[in-house]
């Protein structure tokens, strides 16, 4: 190797490339490398398809010798809506430092196989070849020794977009095995507008603009939506007024009209106290009352039950309910097929007599009357008690919220407390009284997925418009039988009891059986003291009874005797993501799994954790799309525009190389059939062909490629789009809703030049909702409502979740990053303190003797975690705040915030067998919450 | 100097493409050499045709498996635990800002006519270990058919100021807070000493000092 002559140049990692400079232009000093600066090997758009909702920000990335270098705003949607501000530049801090983030310290560029023990850090670099053998063999022995819903992802929508999620869960519905549904996995929920409404929706970010009235409410738009937080300001210019509704003086509430200051957990005093107010002096809107939602249908006195067709006749429908028309003077059936009155004028006080079947009368109210009889309890003084708002400002707020477009900003806090539902279900009724819904700049929101052409590329057979044909067809047939069956079913009903009974075909589950069952959490659900007094009885009796009497039955679930046996994490990362995170998981989770496998671009606490790291390309490394919504309602492209680093791949590539090895170990260990749970077949020597269409989606780029076909064959994207314009534009705006369920349950047209407003459809073609009783729902007869005291909206305090400890644990998302995506990027670590801390009020760290900046123990009976005190009077007495996305790492012991959370989920949502109380994705099952914990801080000696 | 009188270049350049292959992911090769003492041979032959004076490095002994050895330059340089290994080679992650940092090191390879190999990133001290070699093989190169040899010169000088230099005595002094095994221990010690002597030599000649 060494000697006196020069002999040969050898290079490996550097390789000549064009002409050198050098020979032109002498070299003198680094400044000359700095010439003709701003140009570049390539500039494309890209846009960061992870867990940000609604996110949608096309960016620019500019690339030099392979190396994201830049990321710039590209600002350029168009104007939707006359005399409407556009969108742009949309994007922010985070976004334009995303392009870090791939050549961070945490990525992993190799597979690589524990050569410890199980969180020992002591790690093999293997070849893609040993690490899929490895896996594959741990499949098959899962589906040898249990069956394959011992095979468990947890769905997020973390870091690899739709082309991840896609590639993983149909791997799932291949092999059997069990995706946990998204928002459940993420705790995004909205229980309380699932009751009311039977789904979940939201406006476009521009429809902001024609609010007259604002409420920021369980949300913090300053922090967690900078793109958009500018419609707030531009409608304040108009003339809007803006509430903060909040236990904190929050970043949102600076620029606010109004800041409310809550108690924590006391949303429904306070919207009850407006209720009563409205209710009183008569401001509501009873033409809406009546129509729109079920305050004019009858309950029975005597049982508290709706009036029902099977209490007046022999055979009746169990969802035929009814009003009493005054203009008849009669009770009369609720029309289930459209909500227009046809000349009725439903009631909505008054005690009526109903003749049952066998002769009894019976008495009967409108829902009002309950409503007006439970509002009693929340005249503003008494709901000022509870919630600790000032009676004054309670009027105040009514009246306003009576007369003008009112639109409540609602965030995905409210479901991350216990009693979520009943705040929610409060603020609807606020709106429900006053009209405010299915106009522009009215109404609730959350997030909504928008149209999505990969919807229908999933579900085909054969590649091409054919495939695409076929299932179009096949879903239009099912639609046209279901509504042959039920003529009141609308297109939105019948997709969304379509979707319903897919589901149940597909490997979806409800993840609150996995924890149940699997990861130990049946003995924190069951302690009484950490519950609702009206929990009666054990919680293991309300999940035998459900589960008993079929609420649950047809979906795919874990049970006692299906424990867990590969665990596949793919862009998420569990055990910093759940409640209890590793306090629960590692005890109780890990020890049943025989194999861990954490598929990732960078190594986080669940790949520290795990057996095998596959590491996989990121944001501009791989082709795809960002999720869509409905917020913005644009298809947003992010082009491949560098070779990923190492040996990294793409997810889809991954899961294609593991059907390959899967098939070929099977047919090596003679192990070809299997049936799954429901008893049907399954093989694993066509695993390949199948999972790739016969080949046809070998290849990442072949199947964005039939996704925007797709789109434009159903009518969702606009005719003339191929991949080629996508690539040249960087993003379309959809046409239409095609039959995404959550799309089509906007219940409104998607229109070229408004922005969008959900529920038109109810308000304006009188269109029903899909709930039991086909109208916005505020009384919920359920018999488990019924024992609870939840039929109607009221407040309950929060249990003491964790124990009884003086201070309350309240969350949200900081400014800093997408949950814990952004938490170690060392620019952004500089925009704050760079550590984790909680805020506490200054009057409760001088009774604790603790100053700025101290270390404090925050903890309960789950647990503890070490942290930094920030003192600020924005933060009420008794409330501690901790930023939700922290990664343990970035804790002394490795514990945080998760470690004294013990995820709680409230019993009655494991209710069903009652019209739109039934297991439906991302809007209808148990959810762990986090809000409101109990806790002790203490000084550190 | 002039042509017959660049054996010391090549010696440097061998250095650095030695040094270079060592860092990377260990293979049973590297391995094997330094089992065997092969590695430590090649640097003592080449010590003596240093322009300057420099002690043998890297000669400790691997005192376990080689599935160990690999493992351990995992803990230390590639994985670690989460947040990254304690020690990376990049040395964008040991500045404040890495983006600028493999700005520079691009323009730095594009200006002498060279680009990365597919799968490796600008600031990976195999990459700049490579890109030294290749400056100073040229520089020999040049020298031996009587060309200019300042342009290569003035580039080691500023790579090692701007690069190299500035972040190898930073890997070494936080290395040796995480229990490193002997041969890599030694392996960044003799490299942070090569680098550093190899700077002042090339100041020196650069700009003469008056004294």
């Amino acid at each position: 190797m060494f000697g006196a002559s020069l002999g040969s140049l050898s290079l490996k990692d550097l390789q000549p490339a064009a002409a050198q400079k050098v020979e032109a232009t002498p070299y003198r000093h680094w400044e000359d490398l700095y010439r003709q600066r701003w140009t570049w090997d390539k500039v494309a758009w890209v846009t960061h398809c992870v867990d940000c909702y609604p996110g949608n920000c096309p960016y620019r990335v500019y690339v030099k010798d392979g190396v994201a270098l830049w990321e710039e705003q590209a600002g350029r949607y168009g104007v939707i809506e006359p005399g409407v501000p556009d969108m742009n530049p949309m994007g922010c801090q985070k976004g334009a430092g995303w392009a870090q983030m791939l050549y961070a310290k945490e990525r992993v560029l190799y597979p690589l196989k524990r050569a410890g023990e199980r969180g020992e850090a002591k790690w093999k670099r293997i070849s893609w070849d040993e690490a899929l053998t490895e896996v594959a063999d741990a499949v098959i022995d899962a589906i040898q020794e249990v069956g394959p819903e011992s095979i468990v992802h947890e769905m997020t929508g973390a870091q690899g977009g739709p082309l991840a999620l896609g590639a993983v869960m149909r791997f799932i519905d291949l092999v059997g095995g069990l995706s946990m549904d998204l928002d459940a996995v993420v705790n995004d929920f909205t229980p309380g507008m699932y009751l009311t409404f039977g789904k979940i929706f939201a406006s476009s970010v521009d429809d902001w603009f024609h609010s007259d009235l604002i409420y920021i409410w369980h949300m913090n738009p300053a922090y967690t939506r900078i793109p958009y937080y500018h419609y707030i300001a531009e409608a304040r210019y108009k003339g809007a007024e803006v509430v903060t509704v909040a236990p904190d003086f929050s970043p949102s509430a600076v620029h606010a009209d109004h800041h409310v200051a809550v108690k924590p957990g006391t949303d429904a005093a306070l919207a009850l106290g407006m209720c009563q107010t409205i209710v009183e002096e008569k401001l509501y809107d009873a033409a809406f009352m009546k129509e729109q939602t079920d305050l004019p249908l009858l309950v029975r006195v005597d049982n508290r039950r709706y009036l029902r067709e099977s209490d007046l006749k022999e055979g009746g429908s169990e969802e035929q309910l009814y009003f009493f028309d005054a203009n008849s003077q009669k009770i009369t059936a609720a029309q289930r097929g459209t909500l227009a009155l046809d000349g009725a004028d439903p009631a909505l006080e008054g005690s009526f007599s109903a003749t049952l079947a066998d002769g009894r009368p019976v008495e009967v109210v409108p829902v009002f009357e309950l409503v007006k009889e439970r509002l009693q309890e929340y005249t503003p003084e008494k709901a000022s008690e509870m919630c600790g708002v000032h009676p004054d400002t309670i009027r105040m707020l009514a009246r306003k919220t009576a007369r003008m477009k009112a639109n409540i900003l609602l965030g995905f806090n409210s479901g991350k407390q216990y009693h979520g539902d009943l705040q929610e279900r409060a603020m609807c009724l606020l709106l429900g009284l006053t009209g405010n819904w299915g106009k522009k700049g009215t109404g609730i929101r959350i997030w909504s997925a928008g149209p999505w052409p990969g919807m229908i590329s999933g579900a085909k057979l054969k590649p091409g418009a054919e495939g695409t044909e076929e299932v179009t067809r096949m879903i239009g047939q099912m639609e046209s039988a279901l509504r042959a069956q039920d003529p009141t079913l609308s297109h939105e009903l019948a997709i969304t009891e379509l979707s319903t009974r897919m589901t149940s075909m597909s490997q979806l589950a409800a993840p609150v059986f996995f924890w149940y069952y699997n990861c130990g959490y049946r003995e924190n659900w069951n302690r009484r003291e950490w519950n609702d007094p009206s929990m009666v009885r054990s919680f293991d009796d309300y999940m035998e009874e459900a589960q008993d009497k079929g609420w649950w039955q047809g979906n795919v679930r874990p049970n006692k005797d299906t424990p867990s046996r590969v665990y596949i994490e793919c862009g998420g990362d569990t055990l910093r993501r759940t409640r209890g995170g590793q306090t629960q998981l590692l005890k109780h989770l890990w020890p049943k799994l025989n194999m861990v496998v954490n598929i990732d671009w960078r190594m986080n606490t669940t790949g520290l954790f795990a057996d095998i790291f596959l590491p996989c390309t990121t944001h501009c490394e791989k082709i795809n799309f960002h999720f869509s919504t409905v917020h913005t309602n644009q298809l947003v492209f992010n082009d491949r525009s560098v070779d990923a680093p190492g040996e990294a791949k793409s997810e889809p590539e991954i899961f294609r190389l593991l059907c390959r090895k899967i098939e070929e170990r099977a047919k090596a260990r003679g192990f070809l059939e299997y049936r799954d749970s429901r008893g049907l077949p399954k093989r694993l020597d066509d695993l390949y062909d199948r999972y790739t269409l016969m080949g046809e989606f070998a290849q990442d780029d072949a199947m964005i490629r039939e996704w925007v076909n797709d789109g434009v064959i159903t009518g969702i994207l606009p005719e003339g789009t191929t991949m080629e314009t996508v690539r040249e534009k960087g993003f379309i705006r959809f046409v239409d809703w095609g039959s995404s369920p959550m799309a089509v349950n906007q219940g409104s047209d998607l229109l070229p030049n408004e922005t969008h407003c959900p529920l038109r459809h109810h308000t304006e073609k009188k269109l029903p909702y899909p709930t039991l009783s086909r109208r916005a729902q505020f009384y919920i007869d359920h018999d488990w409502f019924l024992e609870a005291g939840e039929e109607l909206p009221l407040h309950k305090d929060t249990p003491k979740m964790g124990g009884d400890y003086p201070f309350v644990l309240t969350s949200g998302h900081p400014r800093w990053s997408i949950h814990a995506a952004n938490m170690i990027n060392k620019i952004m670590l500089n925009t704050y303190q760079g550590r984790p801390f909680v805020f506490m009020n200054p009057d409760d760290a001088r009774a604790k003797g603790l100053e700025e900046g101290e270390e404090v123990r925050v903890s309960n009976d789950m647990g503890s975690m070490i942290t930094h005190v920030k003192i600020s009077p924005a933060v009420r007495p008794g409330q501690v705040i901790s930023y939700n996305g922290f990664n343990p790492c970035q804790f002394k012991e490795w514990q945080d915030a998760a470690n004294v959370e013990p995820g709680m989920v409230k019993w009655l949502h494991l209710a069903g067998g009652y019209g739109h109380l039934r297991f439906r994705p991302m809007c209808w099952q148990p959810v762990p919450v986090d809000r409101a914990v109990r806790v002790e801080v203490a000084k550190i000696d | 100097m002039r042509a017959g009188e660049e054996s010391p270049t090549i010696a440097r350049s061998q250095v650095y493409r030695l040094l270079a292959r060592s860092f990377a992911f260990p293979d049973e090769a590297l391995y094997e050499d330094v089992t065997k003492g092969r590695w430590q041979e090649q640097v003592s032959q080449v010590l003596p045709q240093f322009p300057f004076e420099l002690a043998a490095g890297g000669g400790a002994a691997v005192a376990f498996p080689f599935a160990e050895f690999q493992a351990e330059y995992n803990r230390l340089f590639e994985v670690g635990t989460m947040g990254g290994p304690p020690c990376p080679l990049f040395g964008g992650h040991h500045e404040r800002d890495r983006m600028r940092v493999m700005e520079e090191l691009i323009r730095f390879y594009n200006y002498f006519g060279l680009s990365m190999a597919a799968g490796q990133l600008p600031d990976h001290i195999t990459v700049e270990l490579e890109f030294m070699h290749y400056l100073t093989f040229k520089e020999a190169e040049a020298r031996q058919q009587n060309r200019e040899q300042d342009s290569y010169q003035r580039a080691q000088k500023d790579f090692l100021d701007r690069h190299l230099g500035k972040w190898v005595p930073v890997l070494r002094q936080k290395l040796f807070n995480f229990d490193p095994p002997p041969f890599f221990a030694e392996l960044v010690t003799f490299t942070d000493e090569f680098v550093g002597r190899d700077r002042q030599y090339l100041k020196s000649i650069l700009n003469p000092s008056p004294f």
